[in-house]
């Protein structure tokens, strides 16, 4: 009996190990597995963020007056966009993500850009329409990006704004009639029935966008990104576009020093100068009028003089 | 008996150190192919980290004729008299606005020079200079390089002009 009794201690012992170590191994596997497949998808989805932000140099305008372009994905992608007004230009960060088995997976890493004025939503989901624009102020300051993918329709938008769209031939806004129902975001220019954004200004003049109960103010040819991008990118864009002008404005300053040297002088110095203090000084948006009022004075000075700064 | 139970007790020492060699062989085998899979994903992740900011400088070089930084706001050119202002004062400022690991721009005088050869432009020898360092990080890098028109405002008999020559664009891409 006692014999027995052994035998069968001998063989549980080894089964219960056996048992055990194979749970072991088998959830350490598994564990190892799901790790290694979601190291590879947050990889996938930084490439693509990292690729994506080299796609947007060619969709800028460069010294043309406009320019569209479309970025479409073979999978359901989101891509998540983020602003901040931090260091001497600030910064845009751009993160990817797609859906697999149905699941919306986790963003990838988010690849900084300096040099680029993305004005979109937040949270962009889908195929992305992106045009760009030169935004200057007097002189270039940068190329604007807006990126969208949802459907916009402009109720009322006049023929300018019509032209401008047809000529770019951006795909994903309409021009409605007023009173006419739009399957998207409705952008109401006068006074209709179920606005999601009203428009009120004229396009590449001065104006506001009014987004619920925010108010977005646009000079030039921020008029599209007014309308198409969230209120916190925008103004942290809007900000990021004065600290560049900041600098720029100094970039000329030295070069009126260097044109002096051939007999060439500029009488935008001062002008210059004062532009400079009041983008340092710009809180929000509604600080833009101000600078584009003293700017069109300083373009007015660099025009009528032979030896033009810019 | 006695002899028997401590036959029985070495046989399950035995079992019980098989059972661990075999266990620590199998956890090691598992560590080394983990290892493999990392180095191999690591070894192609920097290759495409490379790729990618080799794609990104390509794409910006092109394009940065155009930028309100060197544009003189003609097609394919730069403005030399704002770049060598930008150069001698806001060089710092612009090391972390392109992704670039070094922006050089080589003059007509320059193109048939060796770079150790070539005069570095300050505000004191321009224009009379081979290359405007905008910025040079001092990294082991590749070089993309594209053809521009280079212009400036040049006085003769008391006429100012704006005078245009070939140069090109030096953009390095940091190797990962």
């Amino acid at each position: 009996m006692r014999i027995k009794n052994t035998k069968a201690i001998g063989m549980s012992f080894t089964w219960l190990f056996a048992i055990i170590a194979g749970v072991f191994i088998l959830f350490l596997a598994i564990y190892g597995a799901t790790k290694f497949i979601g190291v590879g998808n947050q990889i996938t989805s930084t490439e693509s963020a990292a690729k994506l932000s080299a796609l947007l140099d060619p969709a800028e305008s460069g010294i043309a007056s406009g320019k569209y372009s479309k970025i479409e994905f073979k999978k359901d992608t989101r891509i998540y966009f983020s602003c901040s007004e931090r260091g001497d230009f600030g910064k845009q960060t751009i993160a990817f993500a797609d859906k697999s088995f149905g699941k919306w997976g986790e963003p990838g890493e988010e690849i900084a850009v300096y040099n680029k004025y993305v004005f979109a939503e937040e949270v962009v989901e889908g195929d992305l329409h992106l045009f760009s624009m030169p935004f200057s102020m007097p002189f270039k300051v940068a190329d604007i990006i807006v990126a969208s993918s949802e459907n916009y329709c402009f109720a009322g938008a006049g023929t300018e704004i019509e032209n401008e769209i047809r000529e770019m031939g951006i795909e994903n806004i309409e021009i409605i009639s007023v009173g006419e129902n739009c399957d998207g975001t409705k952008v109401c220019f006068v006074s209709d029935t179920n606005c999601d954004v009203r428009v009120s200004g004229s396009l590449n003049g001065e104006g506001f966008v009014k987004k619920g109960s925010k108010e977005l103010y646009y000079v030039d040819n921020l008029f599209y990104a007014a309308i198409m991008s969230s209120p916190d990118i925008y103004e942290c864009n809007v900000k990021r576009l004065m600290k560049k002008f900041g600098i720029l404005a100094d970039v000329y300053i030295g070069k009126i020093d260097i044109i002096r040297m051939q007999g060439c002088g500029s009488n935008i110095e001062g002008d210059l100068i004062n532009l400079k203090r009041l983008a340092s000084d710009l809180d929000s948006s509604e600080d833009l009028s101000m600078i584009s009022q003293a700017s069109k004075i300083a373009d007015l000075k660099n025009k009528n003089v032979m030896c033009r700064l810019y | 008996m006695k002899k028997r139970k401590k036959l029985f007790g070495k046989k399950g020492q035995l079992k019980i150190q098989e059972m661990s060699f075999m266990l620590i062989a199998v956890v090691l085998f598992f560590i080394l192919a983990g290892l493999f899979a990392v180095s191999m994903i690591y070894s192609n992740l920097h290759k495409s980290a490379t790729q990618i900011e080799e794609e990104k400088t390509y794409s910006a070089i092109m394009n940065l004729a155009g930028s309100a930084e060197f544009s003189c706001g003609k097609p394919n050119c730069i403005d030399a008299d704002k770049l060598i202002a930008l150069a001698s004062e806001q060089s710092g400022v612009y090391k972390k606005f392109w992704s670039f690991s070094s922006l050089v721009i080589v003059t007509e005088s320059g193109l048939n020079k060796k770079e150790s050869e070539m005069i570095e432009c300050t505000k004191g020898n321009y224009p009379d200079c081979d290359k405007i360092v905008v910025f040079d990080k001092n990294k082991d890098e590749t070089i993309k390089k594209t053809f521009v028109a280079l212009c400036r405002k040049e006085s003769e008999n008391n006429r100012i002009y704006d005078k245009c020559e070939i140069a090109k664009i030096w953009a390095g891409s940091e190797r990962k």
